[in-house]
């Protein structure tokens, strides 16, 4: 610091001034004072503003998440009463049918029209009515769910104990018993709206309370006033879909139908659970404008789901599992079987295109995001988990498939700039199939969450 | 040292009385030092008083190796600097032709009261002032200096011999005086 040509001059000025000391008038201290308590309200005000924006940000999720669930539970009631709608015109249209093919499937539909209305009112679990008769039943037509599960129980009981002798009587009474589930269904789904409210909703046959927002923690507010141009990175997400299936198994009855001493009621696998699906890509986006973004990509998309089946398709080989009434074929045979599980894999190239505005542009950014996702079709798997029947695959466009499919995309970005050329961000996300790729038309509601790691070129 | 630490730690916390521990404790040294770089005590209680607030707010950045004393300075040397700058700003600096270095002979400034020094720095224009300043009292180089002002080192040097120049005029004029009153 000093130089060499500091002298005498400089030394003496330096010393002069050693230890010199003036007090301050005593206003100063007062305004500093003052100026330090501003300071830390002014502090306390920005943390509120953040915490404000914050909160706005995990209203919006959870209303998104609100409105999937509802949509959800709204679907799920629409497949129950489809069920029993379908299950009545059987009964009605054909009462004079294979009585000892059907016994066993319409044991097994109100197991699980019976499993159904335990999960729905879990009080029945305690009843002991197997002593009760079906008249019994039908006379407290209307009284309560309870009652009418009670009553399911006892055809069980009557099925499960080979009572064949009365197997007609029986299924008068399983008619009659269809007539009062339909209608008590009808009467008591204000109650079931209650149970399936909010505070829980059904995931794979259990009551599961919703998962709540993440709290998001010691995050830094400094400004940061880039102007992000161009990004590309890599992501992956993951998440759950809702299969939403409102269609019934139509075309498997109509080929079932077609064929001679055949029972017309079978169930073919329409109880596709709701399943997983994850992704990962590439993806790229800009900055248009102060508050609005563009992004896109290509990822690959995996979705994997169970189901239960009963039947099997005959080859030359052997069997192959079958997962859905859609993908069964007039050109091939098949057999009915026990009822096993399959797990359907369905694999997608997808290429979102997201509009996005800037809520927070900090160094903690949040990004409100819409748009739609291009997917085409690669190939489905469907396995047999017991190993015993043929996998299947079915590639592209073959068995009824498109291959090309929209979907809608909503959420939102949670990102952090990491120094000045990377970003980190977190992108819940729901994503609704707009035109399906299943030859049944189901149109699946997926959430999931992704996670992105951005590199800001310029 | 403890104490210092207690204090350090006492003003990070927000606590009120450590902060004015920390400002009875160097407000008295640094008002000297805001009244070297400004031209009127109300101007130099306005450095003072935004100095603080700055060290309230970044004491928690105040690395232990270095001495608190120092740091407290540079940021009331910062302060008083950026307050000069729309001066500087207004009556730019401009290289004037270097004076031969006049050799310092037997200079001394020992009958001197430090108050009335600051009377012949206030009396100087403003970017003399500041650059005697950072030169012969902080101890910076011409080098350093350039840089903080961004100016040239010319510049630096040529405003430091000018200032040397009219102080060694004024304290020339004052001896004048004592001398004819004496006689």
């Amino acid at each position: 610091m000093k130089e060499s040509d500091r002298g005498m001059f400089e030394n003496e000025w330096e010393s002069a001034f050693e230890g010199a000391e003036m007090a301050p008038s005593e206003t100063v201290w007062s305004k500093i004072e003052v100026e330090v308590a501003n300071n830390e309200g002014k502090n306390y005000k920005r943390s509120l503003l953040f915490f404000k924006l914050l909160a706005a940000a995990s209203v919006s999720f959870a209303m998104s998440i609100g409105g999937w669930q509802l949509y959800e539970n709204y679907y799920n009631q629409g497949n129950l009463f489809e069920v029993t709608a379908d299950q009545e015109s059987d009964n009605s249209s054909q009462p004079e049918v294979d009585t000892k093919e059907k016994q066993p499937l319409i044991a097994q539909e109100k197991e699980s029209v019976s499993k159904r209305n335990e999960r729905s009112v879990p009080s029945s679990k305690s009843n002991d009515n197997e002593g009760l008769g079906l008249d019994e039943t039908t006379d407290k037509e209307g009284k309560s769910t309870e009652k009418e599960t009670s009553a399911n129980q006892t055809l069980l009981a009557v099925n499960e104990s080979g009572l064949n002798d009365d197997v007609t009587d029986s299924d008068n009474s399983v008619a009659i018993n269809n007539a009062a589930f339909t209608a008590q269904n009808e009467t008591s789904s204000p109650n079931r709206m209650e149970h399936m409210g909010v505070d829980f909703f059904e995931v794979n046959g259990e009551l599961v309370e919703p998962k709540m927002v993440p709290w998001l923690s010691n995050i830094p507010s400094g400004k940061s006033d880039d102007f992000k141009g161009l990004w590309a990175g890599v992501g992956m997400s993951a998440g759950s879909f809702n299969n939403n299936n409102s269609s019934s198994s139509s075309l498997a009855q109509g080929i079932l139908n077609s064929d001679a001493g055949q029972a017309s009621s079978l169930d073919v696998a329409n109880d596709e659970s709701n399943g997983n699906a994850y992704s990962f890509g590439l993806n790229v986006g800009t900055q248009i404008s102060k508050r609005f973004v563009l992004m896109s990509g290509l990822n690959y998309v995996q979705q994997s789901n169970t189901s239960s089946s009963n039947i099997v398709a005959l080859n030359t080989e052997g069997f192959s599992a079958v997962n859905r009434s859609a993908s069964l074929s007039s050109e091939e045979s098949y057999a009915y079987t026990d009822s096993y599980k399959i797990s359907n894999t369905y694999e997608l190239l997808s290429v979102p295109l997201q509009a996005g505005y800037i809520l927070l542009d900090r160094k903690f950014n949040i990004l409100l995001l819409s748009g739609v996702s291009n997917d085409i079709f690669l190939r489905q798997k469907i396995t047999d988990e017991s190993g015993r029947a043929q996998s299947v695959e079915n590639n592209g466009s073959d068995n009824g498939y498109s291959t090309y499919s929209l979907s809608g995309l909503i959420g939102s970005e949670f990102s952090y700039d990491v120094g000045e050329s990377y970003m980190l961000s977190l992108q819940p996300q729901l994503r609704q199939t707009i035109n399906s790729f299943t030859p049944e038309g189901s149109r699946p509601t997926y959430f999931e969450v992704g996670f992105k790691f951005k590199y800001i070129i310029k | 040292m403890d104490s210092e630490k207690a204090l350090i730690q006492g003003c990070i916390k927000g606590d009120r009385k450590a902060q004015k521990q920390l400002y009875d404790q160097f407000a008295g040294r640094m008002l000297v030092v805001a009244m070297r770089y400004s031209k009127s005590d109300l101007e130099a209680e306005d450095i003072i008083q935004e100095a603080f607030i700055k060290i309230f707010e970044k004491i928690k950045t105040f690395r232990e190796e270095a001495r608190l004393g120092f740091w407290i300075k540079r940021i009331v040397v910062n302060t008083a600097l950026n307050h000069q700058r729309s001066k500087l700003y207004m009556f730019p600096m401009v290289d004037v032709q270097e004076l031969n270095n006049i050799s310092d002979g037997d200079f001394s400034l020992s009958n001197y009261h430090f108050k009335e020094l600051l009377a012949f720095i206030k009396e100087l224009p403003s970017g003399c002032q500041i650059i005697f300043n950072l030169y012969a009292i902080e101890g910076y180089s011409h080098q350093e200096i350039a840089k903080m002002l961004d100016i040239s080192i010319g510049t630096s040097k040529s405003q430091y011999f000018r200032a040397k120049e009219l102080l060694k005029a004024r304290i020339g004029q004052e001896e004048q005086k004592s001398y004819e009153r004496v006689r």
